[in-house]
């Protein structure tokens, strides 16, 4: 028995060393305070969801201080690491090869179990054993809900009314909006619905509102060709505000927007699940409280409608993967910690962060409540996740379905973009070799155009916004813009809030209601136009136009996409622009991080 | 003085026991060459739903786990496969079958304790559904129903409670075959059918699928209905009794007594090249039957067994297979 115990610890050594090995090439890998001495310990390495990391980083925590054992003696240490469940699944069908994303994981907990599906249909298609297995235990489940502020719920009078997408396609396609229901200053009906290739939610919501398109019990690849599906889900789409890949961009907007009172103009219903909800109307729209942040509940706090049509759960599941990289130790060390978090004591602090618990056993208690916007008594119905093939000719529809945008893509060409980034390229390189990319991530029937910004443009030295490529749709003209990013070439100054501005009146001028209209600035500065003495004056009044612009009943919505690259550039200046369009902010402080938010901006449209 | 005699005494009695530790574990082997109780580590197949069994009875078995949904094994088996396990922890449907497409490779020892398949649900909704059926539920009235909308005139009940779906484990499983089995007893009158009946029969083949493809191919429906409410009307599931009496909602949940049902009996199965010894196999059944006695299994069994014989259990496991892929 010392002989496998033994030979065990020097496995384990090995497969450490290797990984440290591994460690030291990467720059961004990921880890998470108190997981970075596992000792001769077997390491469970968990690949967990964004909005249950916190959780179960603390259960991981506790669970290793127990000095847990598998069965030849050997100790146990689980350490978690954050990865977003589309990430974690295009990842694990690749084989997960990438050093920088981690260490490829014992136990895969996604937000829903139909990733493990994706994953499996992925690898069949390159005929690839399965490694996700077909059952798992729930960690902790949460609903889909449409989210809607109170007074629009009531206006519908839900719950007494059944709500469900078949009321939001209604709304969406009615050209009174909320007039028809009796509040005509409301506007038109907004969704706020995320991207389903990269977040549940959107996946769950876009599932959703495709059986109640349908009208069945179940989804078949016929089901989807029918043409009556198709228009059902353009109709939804017709209302959304923006994609994106987070809920939380869109509670942080509303949040922000029920301070100023203009809540119900910002989006009428959203997408998310309850326990996001449940957050929001706790004071936590992002479900985290940085350090001194103190819950301030909203003024109009929202309801979670069960839609009437059914819904789908988020259940969050534990994989033990059947991968090559996993040992039976591994798999044995799993099986503890699975059954370490289906403990009701542990399964109680589920239910604090507004989860409801996997464990049945486990009594369901406030803050799953009706003081708290949800009904713990629904969902009534719920619907099937449809078979993998069925899921990935879902995605394919949506993207033929979904609202279209209308987007500028401006670029700093400022001097400091000629910087060195990594020692062989510059930061105009990456960002170039990075935007050319995301252009493969538009739809044909997009319509985008280029600009570049920065002092002394044009033939006579005196612009500070060139035209390289009109807006245009994107199938046409992709190699067009293409060309022209790839022949960047660094300049003057970074006049950031003209340019933000005349950026914004230039979608302004074309303004398409049934497209998302918006602008990406990507900038490696701060505002520097020659005349410092003016900037703070420059910001407000950007400021106010855009937060005024973006508000009302009779806006015409255009949001800010900003990119802060580099380590200069002026995030909050660029966080303030975003929010005050009702868009969002993304931080590329490392260069290298570049292509990754340049696609998670684009998830937006 | 005393104090010093204490202590030598205290000190020839450490040395002592040393001594004697030392001869009782003389026959022990070397720390550097693997024990013989290391080479017998056993080696436990559990079918799936037994998994629990499986893993109280591991520890003091000294097993290895495999788990393996029991229609694959005995598909394994009957292709000529061997079991890869010395022992197989698994329930009398599956044993019978193996029995039939391969005879010679192992044997079955039965463990004496039984569970049934069971109907249950959420109490007002089962309650809606046995109405809808007349006076009593049947398997037939069950399958009909599957995914028909509730709040219609076919059905009753609530149209906010979506669509009747009844969860069924998957086909491969114990409870799934079971399922299967209740509705073939109930359509010909008893287990005395062909295979012919069932090859035959285009009406019982439909309820078959109607069945299988409302279940959601899930794996522990009970469980499922209970954490997410609304996934299911109803399950049929073994234990299921035991599952809603350690549910919290426990109240929001009933079962039904009258639907015609079946018992399953717990078995080990030993292959013949197992070299498992008799009182290996002796520990396991009898620890077994404790684990099992402790998660809600009985001493006799609640209904009769039912079942078919095995070549026809074969083929309705088959069967079920076909219409619901």
């Amino acid at each position: 028995m010392k002989t496998w115990k033994t030979l065990g610890t020097a496995i384990t050594l090995s497969v450490l060393a290797t990984s440290c090995s591994q460690n030291g090439s990467q720059i961004t890998q990921p880890t998470v305070e108190g997981f970075d001495n596992p000792g001769e310990c077997v390491v469970i390495d968990i690949a967990v969801s964004s909005e249950k990391i916190d959780l179960l980083t603390n259960l991981a925590k506790d669970f290793n201080a127990t000095t847990p054992k598998i069965a030849n003696g050997a100790c146990v240490f689980v350490r978690p690491q954050k990865k977003a469940s589309g990430a974690a699944a295009t990842l694990l069908s690749s084989g997960w090869t990438d050093p920088a994303e981690g260490p490829p994981p014992v136990i895969w907990s996604p937000s829903a179990s139909s990733w493990g599906a994706i994953v499996n249909q992925r690898l069949a298609d390159v005929r690839k054993s399965p490694i996700v297995p077909t059952t798992a235990q729930s960690f902790m489940v949460t609903p889909l809900v449409i989210a809607m502020p109170k007074p629009m719920a009531d206006a519908l009078k839900y719950p007494a009314q059944p709500v469900g997408w078949a009321d939001v396609l209604k709304l969406s396609t009615d050209p009174t909006g909320w007039a028809s229901v009796g509040h005509p200053e409301w506007g038109p009906f907004r969704l706020g619905k995320t991207n389903p290739n990269y977040s549940t939610s959107g996946l769950n919501a876009l599932i959703a509102q495709t059986y109640a398109g349908a009208g069945t019990s179940a989804l078949s690849l016929e089901t989807l060709n029918d043409p009556k599906v198709a228009q059902f889900s353009k109709g939804i789409e017709s209302s959304v505000v923006h994609y994106g890949d987070i809920t939380m961009t869109f509670l942080n907007n509303w949040f922000r927007a029920d301070r100023r009172g203009t809540a119900l103009t910002y989006a009428s219903a959203v997408a998310i699940e309850e326990k996001s909800l449940i957050d929001y109307n706790r004071g936590n729209p992002d479900g985290v409280l940085d350090a001194g942040e103190e819950p301030r509940a909203p003024r109009i706090p929202l309801v979670a409608v069960y839609p009437k049509e059914g819904t789908l759960y988020s259940d969050n599941p534990f994989f033990v993967l059947n991968a090559d990289w996993v040992s039976e130790d591994e798999k044995a060390g799993a099986a503890l910690f699975g059954e370490y978090v289906q403990r009701p004591e542990n399964q109680a602090k589920v239910i604090e962060s507004g989860f409801r618990p996997g464990n049945p056993a486990v009594p369901l208690a406030a803050p799953v409540s009706a003081d708290n916007g949800v009904d713990p008594n629904q969902p009534q119905s719920l619907l099937k996740v449809p078979e993998p093939q069925v899921m990935i000719k879902l995605l394919d529809a949506w993207a033929q379905n979904r609202k279209t945008a209308r987007v500028v893509l401006s670029i700093d060409v400022s001097g400091s973009m000629g910087e060195d980034a990594d020692g062989s390229s510059t930061k105009l390189d990456l960002a170039k070799q990075a935007a050319i990319d995301a252009l493969d991530l538009f739809n044909d029937a997009d319509e985008v155009g280029l600009q570049i910004f920065s002092t002394g443009l044009g033939p006579a030295q005196d612009q500070k916004v060139l035209e390289l490529v009109p807006v245009g749709p994107i199938g046409a003209q992709r190699e067009a813009i293409a060309r022209a990013i790839d022949g960047l070439v660094p300049t003057n100054g970074t006049p950031l809030f003209d340019v933000a501005e005349q950026s914004y009146d230039d979608v302004a001028k074309g303004y398409d209601p049934s497209r998302i209209n918006a602008v990406i600035l990507l900038t490696d500065g701060r505002n520097d136009d020659g005349n410092k003495a003016d900037d703070v004056d420059q910001k407000e009044q950007l400021l106010a136009k855009l937060r005024s612009a973006s508000s009302g009943e009779n806006s015409k919505p255009i949001r800010l996409f900003t990119v802060g690259y580099g380590a200069d550039a002026d995030q909050a200046s660029l966080k303030a622009m975003a929010e005050a369009s009702n868009g969002a902010a993304y931080d590329a402080s490392n260069p290298k991080s570049i292509s990754k938010i340049l696609t998670q901006v684009v998830s937006n449209f | 003085m005393k104090r010093l005699i204490a202590v030598i005494i205290a000190a020839a009695l450490i040395l002592g026991a040393v001594a004697i530790r030392r001869t009782l574990t003389s026959g022990e082997p070397s720390a550097d060459e693997p024990s013989a109780h290391s080479a017998r580590v056993t080696r436990l197949l559990c079918a799936a739903e037994l998994s629990k069994i499986c893993s109280a009875i591991s520890g003091p078995l000294e097993a290895e786990v495999t788990v393996e949904a029991p229609g694959q094994t005995v598909r394994r088996l009957a292709v000529g496969n061997a079991l890869d396990a010395d022992v197989w922890l698994t329930t009398h449907p599956w044993t019978e079958i193996t029995s039939t497409t391969r005879p010679d490779a192992g044997s079955t020892t039965p463990i004496q304790r039984y569970s049934r398949l069971a109907v249950g649900g959420i109490a007002e909704r089962v309650a809606g559904l046995t109405s809808s059926c007349g006076s009593s539920l049947t398997w037939k009235c069950i399958a009909s129903a599957s995914g028909k909308a509730w709040g219609t005139a076919g059905l009753g009940g609530q149209p906010t409670w979506g669509t009747f779906e009844l969860g069924v484990r998957r086909q491969d499983s114990t409870a799934g075959l079971l399922a299967a089995c209740a509705l073939a007893n109930e359509w010909f009158r008893g287990p005395n059918y062909s295979a012919a009946d069932l090859d035959d029969t285009d009406e019982f083949r439909t309820a078959l699928a109607r069945l299988g493809a409302e279940s959601g191919h899930s794996d522990d429906p009970a469980t499922q209905m209970i954490s997410q409410p609304g996934s299911f009307s109803a399950v049929a599931d073994l234990n299921l009794e035991t599952t809603i009496a350690d549910a919290a909602q426990r109240d929001r949940y009933s079962t039904v007594d009258d639907v015609a049902t079946m018992s399953v009996q717990l078995a080990a199965y030993t292959p013949s090249e197992s070299e498992l010894t008799e009182a290996s196999r002796s520990q396991l059944v009898q620890l077994a039957t404790q684990a099992a006695t402790d998660q809600g299994w009985r001493t006799g069994a609640p209904v009769a067994l039912g079942t078919p014989r095995g070549a026809i259990l074969e083929r309705l496991a088959t069967l079920w297979n076909e219409v619901a892929a």
